[in-house]
């Protein structure tokens, strides 16, 4: 079963690679952009849904970089953050499709 | 016959005083404000919570 065995040792070096750790100020500083990114739509989403959903990608793209972010062990704010904006990413995900669909039954 | 020169001493320290005090408030100003200071583990939080908290509204709203 070659294919089998090559997809196992594939794995175990996969799990073996050193996680590159990022440093927390970078996710702060990825956290904040996004923040006013998609502040900005939040303020004109009831007035300009399109507009609002073009700052809500723009967010999602810094959001999900910064979600992707490995920490060591130890830094249980950064994970803190990122939880967090895992959670928000995936309510504007959610908002997003919801414009789309608003858009698309006019 | 002499003059009155006396300086208005207390004017001039109030002066002194007051631009001091101005130019102390611009620097503070400047120090608080400004992409100089980094944001803490709490402002981050608290921002994503506020988002939260938008996102939840307008959803519950539309």
């Amino acid at each position: 079963m070659p294919c089998l065995f090559s997809a196992f040792s594939f794995m175990a070096s996969y799990a073996r690679a050193p996680a590159q750790t990022s440093s927390v100020e970078e996710l702060k500083k990825l956290q904040r952009q996004s923040f006013d990114i998609v502040s900005g739509g939040l303020d004109i989403d009831e007035v300009d849904p399109i507009q609002a959903m073009g700052l809500y990608k723009r967010g999602i793209t810094i959001m999900r970089q910064a979600v992707r972010m490995n920490f060591g062990p130890n830094e249980t704010e950064a994970r803190l953050i990122q939880d967090k904006m895992q959670q928000n990413m995936e309510q504007i995900e959610d908002r997003c499709r919801t414009i789309e669909e608003r858009v698309a039954s006019r | 016959a002499s003059t009155s020169v006396s300086t208005p001493v207390d004017q001039v320290d109030l002066l002194i005083s007051q631009v001091a005090e101005e130019h102390g408030l611009a620097v503070s100003e400047q120090l608080h404000s400004g992409p100089i200071l980094k944001p803490t583990t709490e402002q981050s939080v608290a921002e994503q919570d506020e988002l939260g908290e938008r996102l939840a509204k307008l959803k519950s709203k539309t």
